[in-house]
């Protein structure tokens, strides 16, 4: 498929809550505990690197263990 | 061994007991360092060991630039240079894939480099023999049994072949490693943490094209699912450190049958090898709560102990006598006791910094639980494509010194700096414009390094002018701007406008004569 410079610019659509929601499901699709957790770790790393300020990644670590489980 | 390097000394059959005003305890790089440091500063030293002679295997390795420098103002550290294999780069490898490398002294103008790879007795020898020259009397097969501290001393009983005696010691250094017997006979608690893994560690002569880098695999082929370490060795000699898990059985895997089919498969089965020494570890990371104990001093493993992941064990016990032998000779010379406290203060900072950089390592190398094994393995299987995740392999952090930054030692700065040494850092070697180096420029008590600044003399005090060149960046110096440097090559203060007044109080302070808080 080719594709003009027009269309690579368009803007997709944002993906909806449900959309990310779906995905992270997925991801994790017939995994197994082991697996995912593996998973889920590249994917804290990938997050931390793309929000690129370690402050705010060690302030969402706080937050997340604030509320008992 | 077969022979005895025992010799009967006039003390065993002195009465009253015989006095020194400084005995130090160990035979290992640490205790000699001191004896050798204090030596140099005039003080007779007695060594009492229970050895009978260097240590065996190639034990602590990898000696950094820091301590090279120690050991350069000690009269040893050039031949070392030239009798080690010199090293700055590691790489570290997931499987036979490279996820990361590091260069340690990625800059020039350094007299010494970033690592030697020396074997621990070579280290000992060349220290002995330098004590030894400055005549530091050193007893072989000379075990303590037995300790009595009072407010002026120690009273030491010896065992010997010749069996025991006692002497009087004004000061004890203690360096008898990490199963002190001075740390048992004053029954002090050593407590930390115990990492729950083996480790197989060999020397293995073989000829091989290696370069000479640090080389850690996570996972390789040849050792699935453990880790190992490759470190070049003098004279075709190399240490490989194999992890083998905490069920394995140490006496079994002491065994050179059990040994050499491992080495096989790392080196190759083309690749003849001989085993030369090898050992199977455990380790843990802990200290002492004090480091003084009145007018007893501990020092090196005897005081802390850390996982070998970095070199942070013999650097940081011989970075210990640095700080301590120029503070105990100015003691012992009247100055105020509290300089010795600044010691403690100093060294368990430092220790505190190895041990969590070798615990960090540690979690990194042998991770405990589901959760740190994943992050781990995340970790590798992101960093051979994404530069953001290599930072986060830690195969060692390797050994820096420490910074004293809360060191009451310190006067805080005159004037803005916006880079150079802070002060409690040690100071950046350079090349001055004379061909010498700046370190090897420092006197042996304290040093003001004058930028462009015209100072009078300040008596006790070793001025030297540093002409413009790379020294003035790394010190972020301008014109006016000066150092006082201690005699452990740190920075006691700095100042933009120095004067006479400003030098003496800080070294005023640097000697302990001042009540100071943290700056």
């Amino acid at each position: 498929m080719t594709t003009t410079p027009q269309e690579d610019a368009a803007p997709s659509p944002t993906p909806s809550p449900d959309d990310l929601y779906a995905a992270l499901i997925a991801l994790h699709h017939e995994r197994s505990v082991e697996e995912s957790l593996r998973l889920n770790a590249r994917l804290i790393l990938l997050l931390a690197d793309a929000v690129g300020d370690p402050a705010r990644v060690l302030e969402a670590i706080r937050q997340a263990g604030e509320q008992p489980v | 061994m077969l022979t005895t390097l025992y010799r009967p000394s006039v003390d065993q059959t002195a009465s009253p007991p015989a006095h020194h005003p400084v005995v130090v305890i160990g035979s290992g790089p640490v205790g000699l360092a001191a004896a050798v440091d204090l030596a140099l500063r005039g003080l007779p030293v007695v060594v009492l060991t229970a050895a009978n002679g260097y240590s065996e295997g190639s034990r602590a390795l990898c000696w950094a630039k820091r301590t090279l420098e120690i050991l350069t103002r000690l009269g040893v550290g050039q031949e070392l240079v030239a009798d080690g294999v010199t090293w700055q780069l590691g790489k570290v490898f997931r499987g036979d894939r490279q996820v990361y490398s590091f260069d340690l002294l990625p800059e020039g103008g350094h007299q010494h480099p970033a690592f030697i790879n020396l074997q621990q007795y070579a280290v000992e020898a060349a220290l002995h023999r330098q004590a030894v020259a400055l005549g530091v009397d050193i007893r072989w097969q000379s075990r303590v049994s037995d300790a009595r501290t009072a407010d002026d001393g120690v009273t030491l009983t010896i065992e010997t072949p010749d069996g025991p005696y006692t002497l009087h010691a004004a000061w004890v250094i203690a360096c008898d490693g990490a199963r002190s017997s001075l740390r048992r006979l004053l029954g002090l608690e050593f407590q930390g943490r115990v990492f729950e893994d083996r480790f197989l560690i060999a020397d293995v002569r073989m000829d091989a094209a290696f370069p000479t880098e640090r080389w850690f695999w996570f996972d390789p082929p040849f050792h699935p699912g453990q880790s190992a370490l490759l470190h070049r060795q003098p004279d075709n000699v190399w240490r490989i450190d194999l992890q083998l898990g905490w069920d394995a059985d140490p006496e079994v895997e002491r065994q050179p049958e059990r040994i050499k089919p491992r080495l096989a498969a790392m080196l190759g089965p083309d690749r003849p090898f001989e085993l030369v020494w090898a050992s199977v570890y455990t380790f843990q990371c802990r200290r002492l709560e004090r480091f003084r104990h009145g007018r007893v001093i501990f020092a090196g493993d005897s005081a802390h102990q850390v996982s070998p992941f970095g070199a942070r064990g013999a650097n940081s016990g011989i970075q210990d006598t640095d700080n301590l032998a120029w503070k105990l000779a100015a003691v012992i010379a009247g100055a105020p006791d509290r300089l010795l406290d600044s010691y403690e203060q100093e060294r368990i900072a430092a220790a505190d910094e190895n041990i969590l950089n070798s615990t960090r390592s540690t979690d990194f190398i042998s991770p405990k639980g589901v959760w740190a094994n994943a992050l781990r393995n995340a970790v590798l299987d992101l960093a051979a494509d994404h530069a953001f995740a290599r930072p986060f392999v830690n195969s060692g952090r390797l050994s820096l010194p420490s910074r004293y930054q809360t060191s009451p030692l310190s006067t805080p700065d005159e004037g803005v700096f916006a880079g150079g040494p802070p002060p409690g850092a040690p100071i950046p070697d350079a090349p001055l414009d004379d061909g010498a180096w700046l370190l090897a420029a420092l006197g042996s008590g304290f040093t003001l390094l004058a930028f462009a600044a015209d100072l009078p003399e300040v008596q006790g005090v070793t001025a030297l002018a540093v002409a413009p060149g790379v020294a003035w960046a790394r010190f972020d110096a301008k014109p006016g701007t000066a150092y006082l440097i201690r005699p452990d090559g740190h920075v006691a203060a700095r100042s933009r406008t120095p004067t006479p007044a400003w030098v003496a109080a800080a070294v005023s302070r640097a000697m302990g004569q001042t009540e100071s808080h943290h700056p």
